[in-house]
């Protein structure tokens, strides 16, 4: 009982471990290299006309962090809607997508 | 051309919607093969084409966080992707390059900088496409002794690597990494994840064509899951760097979604090419693109800024055409196969 005990501490430890070391550490990773300056530039909407191009410009102009945001989430959910589009093309070519097994 | 022009509005100009997803493609492709974010193609790629260089860092991270979440689910779908060895190495690498980060600092208060790591980076690209090429040869003629059948062939498998004799360091707490198969001490990851980390950020890269041989090389993790493990790697990397980049503005968006949209088909393409190729083969066309890396980095060094760029743009083009061959080739053969046996799929077999 007591081992059961201590083992599923352990376990919920070293996922507090992991999860701390997923958004705690990557904080110094840029470290490397000069750092990015702050650029200071107005995207011009002036000619823009309503649409996915001018909401960006538009996002970009008034909040850089919510810009930010927006990037990841984007790029995020692109990433993996072509990922598993492409997955279905492969499939469909006859292409076995499972487990391989490594050999040199 | 001016109808495949589209108007980036952060930059403010127009850009050829082609050569963005070219971009994307080329290092899509070798980015899914290798397991290395590609930052090296990209930027001089944008630069020969007169994107605005204020944006091209952050623009390439941005669509290096998107392509790499394509090829570390592929990956890790292959069962190529060691999740935990990748979080040792995370933990090992921020260290690392904070370190690096300082040196570099304290080079640069001496007016070293500049000429030591450029120095350092030839020395270093030569070092690391020599031993993954002379190992390449190793394993051919070791392979060909042991067909052979001659006496005192040993096949290099049964010889005592180096990563061997570095898992055997057993300093608590000792962990299994199942999906590479590997048992060593918790602290090999972390130092050797902080040895390339300097190394990255001394140089001033991201450090995946450091990790990926590191991985197989010290860990000793087959080659396919050291690009699947270096590849989740670069997805954290890439999501943090591309969010610090556009909190400073940094990221034209629009020319990062359609990079991201020829990359992560050239992403999976390449990723599926490992399923064909041999890890040795794999080796041998990194060790090439190594040393196209090397040979640009000279040019630059002899002030041919622009034939530097043109030579990794090529070579990006040249090599990703190998891997979608090779990728074709393997679809085919794996297709004839299935046709042959009426059903299932041959699994296993390789260029």
């Amino acid at each position: 009982m007591e081992r059961l005990f201590r083992e599923s501490l352990f376990a919920r430890a070293r996922w507090l471990g992991q999860l701390l070391v997923f958004f705690l550490l990557p904080l110094p990773l840029f470290a490397g290299g000069k750092p990015a300056t702050m650029l200071v530039n107005v995207a011009d909407t002036r000619d823009l006309e309503p649409g996915i191009t001018l909401f960006i410009a538009q996002l970009y102009n008034e909040s850089h962090y919510l810009f930010a945001l927006f990037c990841i989430v984007v790029m995020g959910s692109v990433g993996l809607a072509l990922g598993l589009l492409a997955d279905r093309l492969f499939i469909l070519l006859g292409v076995h997508l499972g487990r391989l097994s490594h050999h040199e | 051309m001016d109808w495949m022009n589209v108007y980036l509005p952060i930059a403010g100009m127009e850009f050829n919607v082609g050569l963005l997803l070219l971009i994307g493609f080329t290092v899509g492709v070798c980015g899914g093969f290798f397991g290395i974010g590609g930052a090296w193609i990209v930027t001089p790629a944008l630069n020969i084409f007169g994107f605005p260089m204020a944006y091209a860092i952050g623009t390439d991270l941005a669509h290096m966080g998107g392509k790499s979440v394509v090829s570390t689910m592929r990956h890790g779908k292959f069962g190529n992707v060691d999740y935990l060895l990748g979080i040792c190495m995370i933990v090992g690498t921020t260290t690392g390059m904070e370190v690096g980060a300082r040196l570099v600092m304290h080079l640069e208060k001496l007016g070293l900088a500049e000429s030591w790591i450029r120095v350092a980076y030839i020395i270093f690209l030569a070092f690391i496409g020599s031993y993954v090429l002379y190992d390449y040869i190793r394993f051919v003629r070791s392979q060909k002794l042991a067909q052979s059948g001659k006496e005192g062939a040993t096949p290099l498998a049964k010889k005592e690597t180096l990563a061997q004799r570095l898992q055997r360091i057993s300093i608590p707490p000792v962990v299994t990494f199942k999906a590479s198969g590997v048992r060593c001490s918790f602290w090999l990851p972390v130092l050797v994840g902080f040895a390339t980390g300097i190394v990255a950020a001394v140089l001033g890269v991201g450090g995946g064509f450091i990790r990926m041989p590191a991985l197989i090389y010290l860990i000793g993790c087959p080659t396919l899951v050291a690009v699947g493990t270096d590849l989740f790697e670069v997805m954290i990397t890439g999501a943090y760097g591309a969010f610090t980049y556009a909190l400073k503005g940094r990221v034209e968006l629009v020319a990062a979604v359609w990079m991201l949209v020829g990359a992560a088909v050239g992403a999976q393409m390449g990723t599926v090419a490992v399923k064909y190729v041999r890890g040795y083969s794999i080796r041998l066309l990194f060790a090439i693109t190594i040393f196209v890396a090397l040979f640009s980095v000279l040019a630059k060094q002899l002030g041919m800024q622009m034939t530097a760029s043109i030579m990794i743009l090529a070579a990006g083009i040249t090599i990703s055409s190998v891997i979608i061959i090779l990728l074709i080739k393997g679809v085919v053969r794996e297709r004839q196969e299935r046709r042959k046996k009426g059903q299932g799929f041959a699994k296993g077999d390789r260029l």
